[in-house]
């Protein structure tokens, strides 16, 4: 008795029934640049539109950019592995994923002010990957990566005031808030979602031709996405 | 029937989708808890001729009870202790060297900035299918060439490593016991000889982690291509001898004299395809004459050395709306050359994310299409293998 012809037969049916258009709409980016920081993980707008913060999980540090992504700046090492950042008019805020805290930057020197842990006993690398600031709600919000996914709501002093599972993708990579709406970057499904700032609930999405993204931001009507592996910044026409 | 049976529980034990991995941490050391369990049923099919009729290969067998202790100290110390539970219940004495007892017992030093050193116990830089963890394969059996028998996978020593290029170029180094994981046990062999170990690889346009599935279905074609070599000189003192069982299951691990063992292998992945391609030589040097791997045979034919090697290929496809990964194998032994014949292997998988790598239902058909008659005959043609592999991710 020999299966291999039977399970070649299963194997070509599967594949190629895989095949099948998916729904969600496609979007492509216009151009990108090289970023001059290892492993960019997140980047937020400064408050006053003129540069960029991005974090970097090499050297766990916070690099200030301008908008054509030279670096003009750059924080001392801060932590171990910084993940997120959000740009508040009156401090930046960066997270450190493995130790769980969230360090509050001056603007003037790059200083840590103060530091807040916020406890989250997930896995190592699957802890707070990405923060914003939810005008709506009037709250900070920390996401954590991965298995599962959960959304912290914050207030001022980074205690946990609600918390939401999301189930609608298989890691969140960054958030960002903008135009009313809260966006979410989906690493592993290489998708951008637009969601109420309400209850979270997807109001559109779109799967972006980007490997490994990890940072999104918008500006002047682009969407840009900052990639870890190709340290790269990608332009996209705002969707 | 039984397979059945097996299907229908491990499908619905599947639903609890737990994630227990847990991290507990002081704000300087970070501890994380993980581990997994994974189970299957094995059903052979016996050569109807064989003299030996023993159907003990059909079995639900517990392959994993695996617990993890990843630990972050700073950002220069990490450390990692990883068991398994599960083969130190069996009381084996022969270690199987894809699935050992303790697997993992080390601590590496990232303080400097031009390399990282790692010391203790655990895989060597050698071979790319064999450093691709085995949670994230669609199969339940790595290849022959890379199980362990041809050369360890696993031992005590010292590896310094560091990556170039936005971590495109890794390169590492070691020196180890060179007994694999009969290292544990304490002395070295008569010899006190010692085993050296060195990678490059060199992946494009990014990064390229160990792994075999495009999960991800990366948008941008990506290779890595590897090559890497092993050398020790064993020679025993008269009256000397090898433990009992470091050679393995084809005698190959260890032996009296010299070896030289080099490989290349590369990678690719898009859009849900993925392969992968290894190939390995062995070139023993016996130190002397009467050496049972040289057959035998007059100088004049032998030279005093023997090879030995072959090579595995691998495709995949990752069916994301699926969830499910499908793939096939092909790979080719040759465990001496100095005897003619060499083994060739057909494997198919099939594997079904309940929950990513987390959780998965994974199937593997096996077919031996041809067996070295003389080295390793077997009584088996086909085999299945059905069961669930679990996190605590």
């Amino acid at each position: 008795m020999t299966w291999n012809k039977y399970l070649l037969y299963i194997s070509v049916v599967l594949v190629f029934s895989a095949f099948k258009k998916d729904q969600t709409p496609k979007i492509y980016f216009e151009s990108w640049i090289s970023l001059k920081i290892a492993e960019p993980s997140d980047i937020a707008l400064a408050p006053n539109g003129g540069s960029f913060f991005v974090v970097s999980d090499d050297d766990a540090a916070v690099h200030e950019i301008d908008l054509d992504g030279k670096v003009i700046r750059k924080s001392k090492t801060l932590g171990i592995d910084l993940e997120a950042v959000c740009a508040r008019p009156d401090f930046l805020y960066a997270v450190d994923e493995t130790p769980r805290k969230i360090y509050q930057l001056d603007y003037e020197t790059l200083q840590v002010q103060r530091t807040f842990h916020v406890p989250y006993s997930g896995g190592r690398n699957k802890g707070f990957e990405s923060i914003t600031y939810n005008e709506r709600k009037n709250c900070f919000v920390l996401i954590t990566e991965k298995d599962p996914i959960i959304i912290f709501e914050l207030d001022h002093d980074f205690r946990p005031i609600n918390e939401i599972r999301w189930k609608n993708a298989r890691d969140i990579s960054s958030a960002t808030f903008h135009n009313g709406s809260i966006w979410f970057l989906s690493d592993e499904d290489m998708t951008v979602f637009q969601c109420d700032p309400q209850n979270y609930e997807i109001l559109a999405q779109w799967k972006i031709n980007v490997h490994n993204p990890e940072g999104i931001v918008f500006h002047r009507g682009k969407m840009l996405i900052a990639a870890d592996d190709l340290e790269r910044l990608y332009y996209f026409n705002q969707p | 029937m039984r397979i059945l049976i097996f299907a229908v529980f491990i499908s619905g034990m599947s639903r609890l989708s737990l994630w227990s991995q847990v991290t507990i941490t002081n704000g300087v050391h970070n501890l994380e808890i993980s581990g997994s369990i994974s189970g299957y049923y094995n059903y052979r099919v016996l050569k109807p001729d064989a003299t030996n009729q023993d159907m003990n290969k059909n079995r639900f067998r517990m392959r994993d009870a695996q617990i993890q202790l990843e630990g972050r100290v700073g950002r220069d110390w990490e450390y990692e202790l990883q068991f398994d539970i599960a083969d130190m219940a069996s009381g084996q004495s022969m270690i199987d060297g894809e699935n050992p007892g303790l697997m993992d017992a080390y601590v590496i030093y990232k303080g400097f900035d031009f390399v990282n050193i790692q010391a203790g116990f655990g895989k060597t830089p050698y071979s790319r299918n064999s450093m691709v963890p085995f949670i994230f394969s669609p199969y339940w059996q790595r290849a022959q060439i890379v199980r362990g028998d041809m050369f360890t996978r696993r031992d005590v020593g010292i590896t310094l490593s560091q990556s170039f290029w936005k971590q495109r170029i890794n390169l590492y180094g070691g020196i180890y016991n060179g007994l694999g994981e009969l290292s544990l046990r304490g002395d070295n062999d008569a010899t006190g000889s010692v085993e050296y170990i060195a990678r490059a690889d060199f992946a494009y346009p990014a990064r390229f982690r160990y792994r075999e599935i495009d999960d991800r279905h990366v948008p941008i074609p990506m290779f890595q291509v590897g090559v890497n070599g092993r050398y020790t000189k064993r020679n025993l003192p008269e009256g000397g001898s090898f433990p009992a069982f470091s050679g393995g299951e084809y005698g190959l691990r260890v032996l009296d004299g010299e070896r030289y063992v080099y490989g290349l292998d590369a990678a690719f992945m898009y859009k849900g395809f993925s392969g992968t391609f290894e190939i390995h030589q062995y070139r023993g040097q016996p130190r002397l004459a009467s050496n049972p791997l040289l057959q035998g045979l007059p100088v004049e034919q032998t030279n005093r050395y023997f090879l030995a090697g072959g090579w595995v290929g691998q495709l995949n496809y990752f069916l994301k709306s699926w969830k499910t990964i499908v793939s096939v194998r092909y790979e080719q032994l040759d465990l001496n050359d100095l005897i003619s014949g060499r083994s060739e292997r057909l494997s198919f998988a099939l594997a079904y994310q309940i929950n990513g790598f987390n959780s998965m239902i994974k199937f593997q058909y096996f077919n031996v299409l041809r067996e070295e008659e003389l080295i390793d005959p077997l009584r088996w043609t086909e085999q299945f293998r059905i069961g669930w592999q679990f996190l605590f991710k």
